[in-house]
């Protein structure tokens, strides 16, 4: 391949990426913006948009809502608690598909794919009812329960696919040791595993900061999370869009934070959780 | 991930080798008790959060379930005859078969050709991928706030831009605009999801069919065609799979751009399940919906099912 040919391509190439990064970040930036803006500079018209006193006040203003704070509090127990949940029982799963003589194998890992890829919508009419039938509805707990069974399966399949990637022979040494099954676990295997884990974790609060469905349907005042109350600024009324943007930013700034942060890990689990 | 996280393709069944238990000095009773142990929690969870419920919702939709019946009277089928074989269904599954279709086409010719791109790994490509992996992972049902937001008719930056060029389009008002925002909404979040599949794909495979096509005097088109796309079928078909499920349930991102509007135009099946019985309170109906897309979609499951080797 010849040298112009060459600078043709690669000037393709930057073009190309470059016009795909800017169309990614341009909406985030737009809602960074607004987000800073009065209520009046934020309805003005859009070639005003540059022309405006920066001000917190958005934010500041969400801070003294008891309403966002506690939205933001349900979104942060149940994203922990469903998170903390799904580590403990995919690890413990993942190594029994893994390594273990496994009764059942086949007819359980059929449902766990049922669960991924049945419609949610299938399951939440019947779960509205369930839970309200037994007087949990409005409530953090079952929220965190069924954010727990949905992703269950795809992190079960991310820690078998890292325990199939770690090799046997540190187990069968360690069991010849006269090692205990708790003792293999604790001190050989969960090391071993723990970017598993870290990925299996990150990918879940992901999940469960980002679901909106079930919160929608299950949680609408006491236990409503940061998603519904987003949801809720668009009214046939007036819609205050300073406000809005500012509860969009605070409930994409971990999400950012984590890409930016852990970018190799999640580039990782998404490729091995999906096609191996 | 958008999006639901996308399964889990790997062999479950290749049998687990080295069970670290000694056979000699264990039954093999207790040796499969404990296994099932590791695994009770999981069995506990998917038949109380998938299972169950969904037997209830097959329950639901063939009885009488409205906040004024009380007490559930059996009417077979007549949920269905009400709810499904109807033409707001038909609609509903038209419109949903369009997002799917037009998704599909947009993410995978964009998203193939930046995998071609990230795939060249020129100085600086990490700062691209960096940037083209937020969108992915970010809250679909918010996501649709800001788009909603740009292309508010009287206030949005979309506005003040194609009114540079003097179109006045009312995107949220017009049936076509409409839909073809939910699909760029859907496909601004998940163009970086194939992407980042198929560059994974395209790093794994061999480099000597690739360069003995170039030897040969291929040029890219004919090395793409004949030589990279047979070699990238699992990964494409297993990506392919896992945005058509997706889709086909797609829901949060539409509640807070268009709402189904204007009219019905946007209204996917989820959303008229939804509607049903939350905004209408036929628990039947919504049921009965709900699990009509399941069955249609249970072709697409079957596929994924035997693919996954699962």
């Amino acid at each position: 391949m010849n040298r112009r040919s060459r600078t043709l391509r690669h000037g393709l190439t930057y073009l190309v990426l470059g016009i795909a990064a800017a169309y990614a970040i341009f909406p985030l930036l737009w809602v960074v913006l607004t987000s800073l803006k009065n209520n009046r500079d934020a309805i003005a018209s859009a070639d005003r948009a540059f022309d405006f006193t920066p001000t917190w006040s958005n934010y500041s203003g969400l801070f003294d809502n008891p309403a966002f704070l506690s939205a933001a509090l349900t979104s942060f127990i149940v994203t922990v608690a469903a998170t903390a949940l799904v580590v403990v029982i995919a690890t413990l799963g993942g190594y029994a598909f893994a390594r273990l003589r496994l009764p059942g194998r086949r007819t359980l890992a059929s449902l766990m794919v049922i669960v991924q890829v049945i419609p949610i919508i299938v399951l939440v009419i019947p779960l509205f009812r369930i839970v309200s039938e037994v007087g949990l509805y409005d409530r953090s707990l079952p929220l965190v329960l069924i954010m727990t069974g949905l992703n269950i399966p795809f992190a079960t399949w991310l820690m078998l696919a890292f325990f199939r990637s770690s090799p046997v022979e540190i187990e069968e040494a360690a069991a010849i040791d006269g090692a205990s099954r708790f003792q293999l676990f604790r001190q050989v295997l969960i090391p071993i595993v723990a970017p598993g884990m870290a990925t299996a974790a990150i990918f879940t609060a992901i999940e469960v900061w980002n679901a909106f469905l079930v919160p929608l349907v299950l949680g609408q005042s006491e236990a409503q999370t940061l998603t519904v109350y987003a949801s809720q600024f668009i009214t046939y009324q007036e819609i205050n869009w300073g406000p809005l943007c500012a509860t969009a930013v605070l409930i994409f700034a971990p999400i950012v934070l984590f890409v930016l942060a852990l970018q190799r890990p999640l580039v990782k689990g998404i490729t091995t959780g999906s096609v191996k | 991930m958008s999006a639901a996280p996308p399964a889990g393709a790997v062999d479950v069944h290749r049998p687990g080798r080295a069970d670290t238990t000694p056979p000699a000095r264990r039954p093999r009773l207790v040796a499969s008790l404990r296994a099932l142990g590791y695994v009770s929690p999981i069995w506990v969870f998917v038949l109380a959060v998938g299972i169950v419920p969904t037997g209830y919702a097959v329950w639901m939709s063939l009885t009488e379930q409205t906040l004024t019946a009380p007490y559930p009277a059996f009417v077979g089928l007549d949920n269905y005859v009400q709810a499904v074989f109807t033409a707001q269904f038909a609609g509903a599954l038209g419109v949903t078969l369009i997002f799917v279709l037009a998704g599909l086409i947009t993410q995978f010719v964009v998203g193939y050709l930046l995998a071609v791109c990230l795939h060249q790994q020129l100085r600086g490509f990490r700062i691209a991928r960096t940037i083209l992996l937020i969108p992915m992972l970010l809250t679909p049902a918010v996501v649709g706030l800001t788009w909603n937001f740009m292309f508010n008719p009287d206030l949005g930056v979309v506005q003040a831009i194609q009114g540079v060029f003097g179109i006045h389009a009312n995107w949220l008002a017009d049936p076509t605009l409409a839909r073809l925002l939910v699909v760029m909404v859907d496909s601004w979040m998940n163009v970086p999801f194939v992407m980042l599949l198929v560059a994974a794909g395209m790093t794994s495979l061999p480099e000597e069919p690739i360069e003995a096509a170039a030897i040969d005097g291929a040029g890219w088109w004919k090395t793409t065609r004949y030589v990279v796309l047979p070699m990238l079928r699992p990964v494409l078909v297993i990506t392919l799979l896992v945005r058509c499920v997706d889709i086909a349930r797609i829901f949060d991102h539409i509640f807070t751009t268009t709402q189904g509007g204007p009219g019905t135009a946007t209204q996917s099946v989820t959303l008229e399940a939804y509607n049903s019985t939350f905004q209408f309170f036929q628990f039947g109906h919504g049921a009965a919906i709900a699990l009509a897309l399941a069955l249609i979609m249970f072709p697409v499951y079957f596929l994924y099912v035997r693919l996954t080797k699962i």
